[in-house]
């Protein structure tokens, strides 16, 4: 019964897995919050339903490959979205998020894009190597350069799924 | 024996107390309740008794301090109680004993104790005090229960099966409403707050602790002192056996890579045929005649549904509530693991009985133990000697993990320092993009992500020591390293 590591599992996924962050996440992409227009955002939901924010292939910093200055993550006086602390598998304490809540600024030279939420929920993480490492949402959006981990209010889940396009119908546009 | 010794027996016994609880009120502690009748001999009370009162002495009333608890027909009671045929489907050759008695009895002791302090003031001091009333039950009771159950009667405090007799006394509600009168505050509270105290107005704790602080002039004011005495007597209700749980531990092996190790329920549906707990319990409801309900399953770790066990296994044990055989045989242990052997998914072996206290090795094994897997990893290019070599030459590492996305939904976000033993990396003949990695860490890694890397939420990972995308296709574990439960000798 114990076979070798090779002989256990169907070897054809072997010569194209795919990558880690398409295996487990469905990408969905946001045009505007209740109606009201935002630059591309790319929302990743796990099949936990935790949710990965990032910007889409065609936000304008993307695309242009616009050197980013730095990600503002203090959205005004009171709330700074590094001062975040989740505790618990409940995520008790954590910043309340509505789909239009700011959580950071992408800026530029000239530029400031503000990224939002996209759903309602819990701030969960901040992707800290963003604050040494600005670029990096740019240079590995799908992976380290997440900028954000939310964890959505699960009665609204499919809501906001449906909201959302879909990769292809995105990339269309 | 004392002539106030005597005088108080005989006081009591006019009033219309057993001679159990007479004996009892001597304080005397060496008394053996199983055999009264040495002792009054000894004692010279029938004496005392039959000069005295040879015709007025009430015969047969229920006794006004224990309701009967104490006296023959109590016995009788318990022995020819329907309920006691439970007792002989336990293999248990020794047995303790516990009563629950009606909360009238603490009521009519305290205002015996209470009568005696006024009537007899030197003898009723604060140092003597009378036999509990369990205590006097328990030798009163278990000589005649063991001849009749033949097992050997042992103290609670070191036996496993315990057989608890219920009493119940018609007048128990009746008589105690007069604590209400003596305390009216805390009953009165008791009865709004019904749902705390689950309906039940007098509880045991309840009357305790309102005897406790009611004054003794209060209580006489209220109350019958010395208690009259009862026109019934209680009777036995219920009895009830319970073994304390028994461990049976071993290893198991899991050979499926679609197989979860407890039943995987999502919104109240299974989302998997089986599981190494259902395919365990299966035979061990099977072979040992336990129904499932009594079984918990715990195990040193835990493995995806989509990673294989494999070697000598994962220490596991059972833990088995009110079993009634306590005994199995090898062969009746082989069966259990011949048994699960055919499900084809998973095997265990060194199937044993444990004690206990042996089960913390499981627990206090959990930080300190390392585990072995073996990797399959995928690149997007050739795997060459030089990106092995990278691995090879590594040798053991420090990383630190923040908890799993894959994982986060129910767990806290945390990071955690782990460590990496060792890792090997080989290549695989005829896929040349894949390599096997042999990693050895400390408990508690999570190896797939330390592969992949997380999105960099584990450092350092795999993909950043071999510096090109990396992704794990299966994982395997070969070794728990934790030399628990001991091996089975199969030979004999």
């Amino acid at each position: 019964m114990e076979t070798k590591i090779i002989d256990s599992i169907d070897t054809s996924c072997l010569s194209d897995l795919a990558d880690v962050s398409d295996r487990y996440f469905e990408h969905l992409y946001c045009k505007e919050i209740e109606g009201k227009e935002i630059t591309d955002q790319r929302v990743s939901f796990h099949t936990n339903r935790i949710c990965m924010l990032s910007l889409a292939e065609n936000h304008p910093i993307m695309k242009e490959k616009k050197p980013i200055k730095r990600i503002n993550f203090e959205i005004d006086d009171k709330i700074d979205r590094l001062k975040n602390s989740a505790s618990g598998k409940g995520k008790k304490g954590a910043q309340k998020l509505a789909p239009d809540s700011i959580i950071c600024y992408v800026e530029t030279e000239t530029e400031s894009y503000p990224v939002y939420s996209c759903i309602k929920g819990k701030l969960i993480e901040i992707n800290e190597k963003l604050i040494e490492n600005p670029n990096l949402l740019v240079e590995k959006p799908v992976n380290e350069g997440y900028i954000a981990l939310l964890l959505p209010v699960l009665s609204l889940y499919s809501t906001f799924k449906e909201s959302m396009l879909s990769k292809e119908k995105y990339l269309a546009l | 024996m004392t002539s106030e010794e005597k005088t108080i027996f005989k006081y009591l016994r006019d009033l219309g107390v057993c001679l159990n609880c007479s004996l009892r009120y001597l304080c005397d502690k060496k008394v053996d309740f199983a055999d009264v009748d040495v002792v009054v001999k000894q004692k010279q009370l029938s004496e005392a008794e039959i000069e005295d009162v040879p015709i007025k002495k009430v015969k047969g009333n229920p006794c006004l301090v224990c309701l009967g608890l104490l006296q023959e027909t109590h016995i009788d009671d318990v022995l020819n109680h329907p309920d006691l045929g439970k007792v002989s489907g336990y293999d248990s050759k020794v047995f303790t004993i516990a009563i629950s008695m009606p909360a009238a009895i603490l009521l009519r002791e305290h205002s015996m104790r209470l009568h005696l302090e006024d009537k007899f003031p030197m003898f009723f001091n604060e140092e003597n005090q009378e036999i509990p009333i369990n205590r006097a039950w328990k030798m009163f009771v278990s000589p005649k229960l063991a001849e009749k159950i033949q097992k050997e009667f042992q103290n609670s405090d070191i036996c496993e099966f315990s057989i608890n007799v219920s009493t119940g006394y018609d007048e128990e509600t009746e008589e105690l409403l007069v604590l209400k009168e003596m305390q009216p505050k805390i009953f009165e509270m008791r009865t709004l707050q019904h749902r705390k105290y689950s309906g039940e107005l007098f509880s045991r704790k309840g009357v305790l602790s309102a005897l406790s602080v009611t004054p003794s002039g209060i209580f006489k004011m209220h109350g019958q002192v010395p208690p009259d005495v009862p026109s019934k007597q209680l009777v036995c209700k219920e009895i009830e056996c319970k073994h304390k749980p028994i461990y049976m531990a071993g290893r198991y092996c899991k050979y499926s890579r679609d197989l979860s190790q407890s039943p995987w329920v999502i919104d109240g549906v299974k989302a998997m045929e089986t599981s190494v707990q259902e395919i365990m319990f299966e035979q061990f409801c099977k072979v040992f005649q336990i129904p499932e309900e009594n079984m918990k399953f715990s195990s040193s770790g835990r493995e995806d549904c989509d990673v294989r066990c494999l070697g000598k296994g994962r220490p596991f044990y059972v833990e088995l509530s009110d079993p009634k055989r306590t005994e199995y045989t090898p062969e009746e242990y082989r069966q259990v693991e011949k048994g699960v052997e055919e499900s084809k998914l998973i095997k265990i072996s060194d199937l044993q009985k444990v004690q206990r206290a042996e089960l913390t090795n499981i627990k206090d094994g959990e930080e300190s133990k390392t585990k072995s897997y073996v990797a399959l990893c995928v690149t997007k290019t050739t795997v060459t000697d030089e990106l092995l070599e990278k691995i090879n030459s590594h040798g053991g590492l420090e990383v630190s993990q923040k908890t799993p996305i894959r994982v986060l939904h129910r767990r806290p976000l945390a990071t955690r320092t782990r460590r990496i033993e060792s890792m090997q990396a080989f290549a695989i003949e005829g896929h040349s993009n894949c390599f096997e990695l042999h990693v050895v860490t400390q408990a508690g890694t999570y190896v797939k992500e330390f592969v992949h890397g997380d999105f960099d939420r584990t450092t350092p990972n795999l993909r950043r020591i071999i510096g090109a995308p990396v992704d794990i296709a299966a994982l395997d574990v070969t070794a728990i390293n934790l030399d628990w439960p001991k091996p089975v000798n199969y030979d004999t």
